[in-house]
Parts: C-alpha cells; structure tokens; sequence
C-alpha cells in the first residue's frame, strides 16, 4: 500500500528560530491522522509546509509517492489535496450550494465555457448531496456569511470534501464551535470517512475531539514529534503529559 | 402630475446613467481596492474618441462601437497595466492620489488636444416628444433609460448567472481561497477593469448628448458616481444602482421644486446624511473583507 501523503525529514527555519525539526511520518490509505501539540510547537508551520504555503527548508513532501515539495496550493489542490481553515474561508455573499460548487469546479475550463456553459458546472447534483450530508439542506440558498458560526465551519468542511480530494488537511476545524455543533461535525467527518474511506489530516489544539475522530495522532513539541500511535497509547504516554503539563 | 412624471421620466434616466458610472466605481473597488478618482474623466474621455472617430469620416454607429473598444482598451487594460498594478503594492492612499493626477492629466489632455469648447455631441435616437398621460416625455429619456437597463441586466447574468461571474464574485470576496480554488484571480480582475471601460463608454453616450462633449463634464460626473456609491453602500452592485437612482430623481425634482440654485447641494446633503446615520450605505454591509 502506498502512502497518500510522505513527509520526510522536513524542517522550518525562521532565521535563528527551528520552528520544526526533521519530522517524518506517513498517512495511509483511509487514515484519520491528527496532529496535535501544545501552542508553538510548530502544527501550523508544518501544515503550511504540506499545503505549499510555506517552503520547507529541508525535506521533501510526497502525495501519491509524487513530489510535491513546493508546489502551489492552487496546484496541490489539482492533485487532490484540500483544506478547511483555521479561520473561516467561505466565500460570504455567495450562497451555500454557489460556494459548494465553486469548491468542486474543474478551473481549467475555457473562457467561453465560463461564459456560455452550465451555469452549476454539472455539480449542482453533488453540491445539494454535499448540502444534505453536511445537514444543511435548509440552510441551501442562504448566504454563507449569514450562517452561524459551527454552520460555516460545517461548510468549510463540505466544501473540502467537494472535489472528492484524495487528502484532506482540516485546519483546527473544532476551534471556537459549541459543543452540539461539535458533536454534529464530528459525527459526520466519521461517517463521511466511514462511506468514502476519505484519508484525513487534523491539526487540533482540543485533545477530546482528536481522540475520538482519529485513528492515529500524532505529538509534536518544540519542532519534533515526540509520541505518534493510536489515541489511547498517546494519552497515557509520560513524555505527552510532560510537555502539555510541564515545565 | 404632468410635469411630475416628466421629472419622474427625467430623473430616472439620469439615474441610471450615474448608477452605470457608480457600478462601475464599486466593482474596481471590490476586486482590486482601486477607489478611482478618475472615474469622471473616464465617462468624460469616450465622447472624444467617438467624435474624433467621426470626425475621421466614420458614421456614428461604427464610431460608438471604436469610441467602447478604446475606452476598454486604454481605460481598462492600459490603467490596470500602467497605474492600478504598479501603484497598488504601495497601498490604497497611493493609488487615490494618483487616480486624482490621472483625472488632471485627461482632463487637461482634452483641453489641449482636443478643444475647451462644448461639443455637440449626437444623440442616440432624433429629439421627439411622446405624449403620454397628459405629460410630455422625451424620447431620448426613455431610449437613455432603456440603454442603461439592458446594461444592468445583462451585467447582473453576467455576474449571477454564469459561471464566470461566480469566479469574478468568489474573487471580490476571498481572493485567497478563489486562488487556493485554481480560479485565475488575476484574470477576474482583469475582466472588471474591462467592464468598467465598457460602462463609462456607454455612460458616454448616453450623457454627452445631454451635457454637450465638454473637458470638465468629468468633475461633476464622478462626483455623481462618488456620491451614488456611498449612498447604495460601497460594497455592493445594488447599492450602486439605488444610489444612483436616488441621486438621479432627487436632483431633478428638487431643481423644480426646492430651488435650483441649490441644485448642487442636495446631493451633498444627502451625503453627510448618509455618512452620518448609515455610513455603511444604504444597501451596504459593514465591510467584511480582511485588506
């Protein structure tokens, strides 16, 4: 089985400061990676580094054993890697389903099939599935910058899920929703990675919503991974402790 | 009632010409924060590329159609490439500033080349009057009206109902994610800055014939499209038009009915207002983009 996304040896200099420090793992087939660890110690570097938003100093990064060590995001994205974000993203004034389908749009089209070809691009389908699996059928035609808060997080996920990616990178996706929103998004991240055996990556700063969506997690402080195995393992595993507890 | 829907007729028709030049004003300053003090002179400019046009031997219609392609080429493509592009990396005010000596140099340019005298300029259809209900309503006004509304409607299909105008909204929006999307970011602003020369050139046509083809006919227009925008609310198309309308029927009912040496003020009045109890506009949200 090869891996979906490959980092190896990858490193982050800002100046003096290694904001990460030779870190290597792999994401399978069908994984729920999370990636957790205290604030600084380097997630969203790392992340930034996969997603072609920042230059690696060191390492390599490969989706589907392809390098990628660079590339645009724009480009990642035509490999099939999306993202949520960490602070919200949606596209305010268009509606839910417009956002969906801007989300899943081949760009590659001409102008004149801008200009002149189905308004809905063929996804209006797929869009209002996504609406409904995502429950947020009623909410279909509103503007997505009127929605609440937890809704728009629910939608920054569909939206990554639009284009049937091979990799999905969610970007802190619990931070700031209430409890019942969280349960709703956690609930249908499981489920959607139950039918589709969708390959994820979470970066999250809240231990409980990782420990129960992911199948591996993995601990990074100061820059280096310091535990990676299954949720349980890395709960009681002392040098975690240490560092989310210590000094 | 008869001259009311006279001024009805009349102010509307100057409304929707302010509304073009004011949509044009609000959708460079979605997708690129160019706030365009030269958005006057630019409605200004086309009526000389048209006479000159003419004055070469072409016949109206053909002048018209060279007078729009020049205004899109040097109005969009050139201010883009030549002003908007290098300036906007020093910020927003930098950019202000230079719009406003661009205005100066067109409006000067036409004085010099061209001439400082009023031209006449021809109209779209032959003067004639309709009688209707007992009012007397121009011709020119209704063909002036029916212009700018076919404009708008098809800019609105443009904008909402292909798949281009998603790609052109998403990038006025969320430039970063439209770019995440693979949409050509730089390509949608581009295609405003060619809209916006295509809607001044058609404001051209319809307003020169009203006003005469004049160097200065820019300061009062883009004031006009200035006020529109901040009375609609600066962030929004349909702000534009109303603000527009408003501004277009207000004028002239209160020539005729207030006094006409105030004429000039009440636009203004009508800003302060605004801007002191709804400074978002009219239409407008609180402005939501991140600059």
């Amino acid at each position: 089985m090869t891996a979906v996304l490959e980092v190896n040896n990858l490193s982050k200099r800002f100046g003096g400061i290694v904001a990460v420090d030779n870190v290597s793992f792999t994401v399978n087939d069908g994984d729920i990676l999370g990636i957790i660890g205290p604030n600084g110690s380097g997630k969203s570097t790392l992340f930034n580094c996969v997603l072609g938003q920042l230059l690696p100093s060191e390492g390599s990064v490969r989706i589907d054993g392809q390098e990628s060590t660079g590339m645009r995001p724009c480009d990642l994205n035509r490999l099939g890697v999306s993202r949520t974000f960490q602070l919200l993203q949606v596209f305010p004034q268009l509606s839910v389903r417009d956002n969906l389908i801007l989300a899943g749009q081949e760009h590659q089209g001409s102008m004149a099939s801008r200009l002149f070809g189905r308004p809905d691009a063929g996804l209006g389908d797929a869009a209002d599935q996504m609406i409904e699996f995502f429950r947020l059928t009623h909410l279909s035609d509103e503007q997505a910058g009127m929605l609440s808060y937890g809704q728009q997080k629910l939608l920054d996920a569909a939206m990554a899920f639009m284009a049937g990616p091979r990799l999905v990178l969610l970007d802190e996706p619990a931070g700031g929703v209430n409890l019942t929103m969280l349960g709703l998004l956690r609930e249908r991240l499981q489920a959607y990675h139950a039918e589709r055996k969708a390959t994820f990556v979470v970066i999250e700063d809240q231990m409980e919503f990782v420990m129960a969506l992911c199948t591996r997690v993995l601990v990074l402080a100061e820059g280096k991974i310091i535990a990676e195995g299954a949720p349980e393992e890395v709960r009681r595993n002392p040098a975690v402790i240490e560092a989310y507890l210590g000094h | 009632m008869a001259s009311f829907i006279q001024l009805m007729v009349s102010g509307l028709a100057t409304g929707a010409i302010y509304a073009l030049i004011a949509i044009g004003f609000t959708l460079l300053w979605q997708t690129s924060q160019t706030i365009n003090f030269a958005q006057g002179e630019f409605v200004m400019l086309p009526a000389f590329f048209v006479l000159a046009a003419m004055n070469m031997g072409a016949p109206y219609w053909l002048a018209a159609l060279i007078g729009i392609a020049l205004s899109v080429v040097i109005l969009g493509v050139l201010f883009k490439a030549v002003i908007v592009d290098p300036m906007i990396r020093h910020g927003v005010l930098p950019l202000v500033i230079t719009t406003i000596a661009l205005s100066l140099f067109l409006k000067e340019s036409v004085k010099d080349f061209y001439s400082s005298q009023a031209q006449p300029f021809p109209a779209l259809v032959a003067p004639r009057d309709l009688h209707f209900l007992g009012a007397v309503v121009s011709l020119q006004s209704i063909v002036v009206l029916a212009v700018a509304v076919a404009t708008v409607i098809g800019l609105h299909l443009l904008l909402n109902k292909t798949r281009l105008g998603r790609c052109m909204q998403a990038t006025a929006q969320n430039p970063t994610v439209a770019r995440i999307l693979g949409i050509p970011v730089g390509r949608m602003v581009l295609y405003t800055f060619l809209i916006n020369g295509a809607l001044v050139a058609i404001a051209s046509l319809l307003i020169s014939p009203i006003y005469l083809a004049k160097f200065t006919n820019g300061e009062a227009l883009g004031m006009a499209a200035f006020i529109a925008a901040i009375i609609g609310g600066f962030n929004q198309v349909r702000g534009a038009i109303l603000g527009g309308i408003i501004l277009g029927v207000l004028d002239n009912l209160s020539a005729a009915y207030l006094s006409s040496s105030y004429r000039g003020a009440f636009p203004l009045v009508i800003l302060i207002a605004v801007i002191l109890f709804r400074p978002q506009g009219l239409l407008g949200r609180v402005e939501e983009r991140a600059v």
